[in-house]
């Protein structure tokens, strides 16, 4: 039986464009144009994937995740519009798994969809990453790169966990902030570009151009494991 | 009210009303009543006194005449400016909407319709959407900026990457060991980019664009210098203006970026200055105040 995906938004033209990418992908499609309509749909049809629009016409888009959310665990994807990155980071941090910004690029939709649908899985599942020559071992908690150690500060080495075990999936600030510094976190806040930075330094082949950790302006980051990705 | 019509006094001591408290002295110019004194006293006027307080109205109804007259000047002024930068505003924003919206038109109408022209009428038309919603959003004061520490040279490097700029068409010169800078990045960056696909539509495309990013005393400076002809006289505070096009632009374009960018940067307390460049070509500068040190909060040991 084919995956169902679920698509919430009161616009035709994008149910549409969205409907040929997912059936493209093999989903069977189910479209809703309305807050009240999507959730009756996601309840029925169980779907591995929700794609979700924040303004919709009879409630915020918000509200249906937040709703969704009280039983349902299936990955959110939110569709939104430039410069409104207030309004992804509180869908993000309401439990929606990823975005995409209108207008969007199918390539990059599918990968946010895939990244999405790949759970964090339990820690003992990855104890080994790779990229090219760098290897972090989550077991040892070593980090090497062509074979020679790299010395992390503690909250380095922290950061570089929570991106391992997150590929291709974007962190909010907030997120981070919390799993790293637990919920008197708000002093780091202004730190944690600065503590990126020098991760970057250490891991990156090219800091300038960094291909591991890429900024998502003003939303967080977003870890591109180019080995994880290819094997799908 | 009576002194205000009839342009005569009223009130005590005279014969209108003369059991009142008060004294009005109405305020004459010309033929015109602009307002009308009144004075509360407890004995009527001695002569000396009223002819004090009618001089004095006198005085006071010229100031008032002038002030408004004054006031009415201005507003026409601004009604007549308001006016041309709807018409522009008007003007440019419909000519940026339909000249896209146009071309995808025509290129849909062909048997086999043209791709590349309708991602770049997409483009275009997304950029000037993105404008008009960045100047609206300047104006309407809802921008913050949220500020964290960064590094200058990350800051730069992520703001070229972000504007697809390749690898020959830009020389990227930054000074070493530059200190974090608290700045809201996405917004620097925004400024930043403004700079670049300004310096690529003036710039000559043979040569590349010179970043650079450098201390001087308390400010961190950003500066992009294309090759191109360079400002004409005249014009290096008129191309941060609202809708200025200049004499050598070419066709296509707002005239809105540059007029974001500042906007952004002040936002900062900083400064953006346009200059010519000695050996040719334009130069744009982003000065920030570097303002403190950064003081991380202090960390366990290493892992």
């Amino acid at each position: 039986m084919k995956p169902a995906a679920v698509i919430i938004d009161d616009e035709i033209q994008i149910r549409r464009l969205l409907r040929v990418a997912l059936e493209a992908e093999n989903y069977q499609v189910h479209e809703a144009d309305n807050g009240h309509d999507g959730l009756v749909e996601i309840a029925n049809r169980k779907p591995a994937v929700i794609l979700l629009d924040l303004g919709l016409p009879d409630m915020d888009g918000l509200e249906v995740l937040k709703r969704l959310r009280e039983w349902s665990e299936a990955p959110v994807l939110v569709l939104s519009v430039r410069d409104d990155e207030a309004g992804k980071v509180v869908a993000l941090d309401a439990g929606a798994e990823d975005y995409v910004t209108k207008p969007f690029s199918t390539p990059e939709l599918l990968a946010r969809l895939r990244a999405a649908q790949r759970k964090t899985r339990p820690e003992e599942e990855i104890s080994v990453f790779k990229s090219g020559d760098l290897i972090v071992d989550l077991t040892a908690r070593v980090v090497t790169r062509a074979g020679h150690e790299i010395k992390l500060t503690a909250t380095e080495y922290s950061l570089l966990r929570l991106f391992v075990k997150h590929p291709g999936r974007v962190l909010t600030h907030r997120y981070i902030l919390r799993e790293i510094w637990g919920p008197k976190s708000e002093e780091h806040r202004q730190y944690l570009r600065v503590y990126v930075t020098h991760l970057r330094q250490k891991i990156e082949v090219d800091p300038a151009t960094p291909l591991l950790i890429k900024t998502e302006s003003g939303i967080g980051y977003r870890f591109h494991s180019v080995d994880s990705n290819s094997d799908e | 009210m009576w002194a205000f019509q009839k342009k005569q006094a009223a009130g005590k001591s005279t014969d209108t009303l003369p059991d009142a408290k008060s004294l009005h002295i109405p305020l004459v110019t010309g033929d015109r009543a602009e307002g009308v004194l009144t004075v509360r006293l407890s004995n009527p006027p001695t002569l000396e006194q009223r002819e004090l307080l009618d001089a004095f109205a006198a005085q006071l109804a010229l100031f008032v005449n002038k002030e408004r007259a004054l006031e009415e000047s201005r507003e026409a002024q601004i009604a007549r400016q308001s006016q041309k930068l709807q018409k522009t505003l008007f003007d440019s924003v419909s000519h940026e909407l339909k000249t896209p919206l146009a071309a995808m038109t025509a290129a849909l109408q062909q048997p086999e319709p043209d791709c590349s022209e309708l991602q770049q009428a997409a483009r275009r038309l997304t950029r000037t959407v993105d404008h008009l919603l960045d100047a609206t959003r300047l104006e309407s004061g809802l921008l913050q900026p949220v500020r964290e520490w960064c590094d200058p040279a990350e800051l730069v490097n992520e703001a070229i990457a972000a504007s697809g700029l390749k690898d020959a068409e830009v020389r990227i010169n930054i000074a070493k060991n530059l200190p974090p800078i608290s700045v809201d990045s996405r917004l620097i960056q925004q400024a930043l980019g403004s700079l670049l696909s300004n310096a690529v539509a003036h710039g000559k495309s043979e040569q590349p664009i010179e970043v650079s990013a450098a201390r001087d005393d308390s400010m961190l400076v950003i500066s992009v210098a294309d090759h191109g002809p360079g400002l004409a006289p005249g014009e290096e505070n008129k191309v941060f203006e609202k809708f200025y096009r200049g004499p050598r632009t070419r066709p296509g374009g707002l005239g809105l970026g540059l007029s974001i960018a500042r906007q952004l940067v002040e936002a900062h307390g900083g400064q953006i200055v346009a200059q010519n460049q000695e050996n040719g070509g334009a130069r744009f500068s982003i000065c920030l105040p570097i303002g403190e040190a950064m003081r991380m909060p202090s960390e366990a040991a290493t892992a």
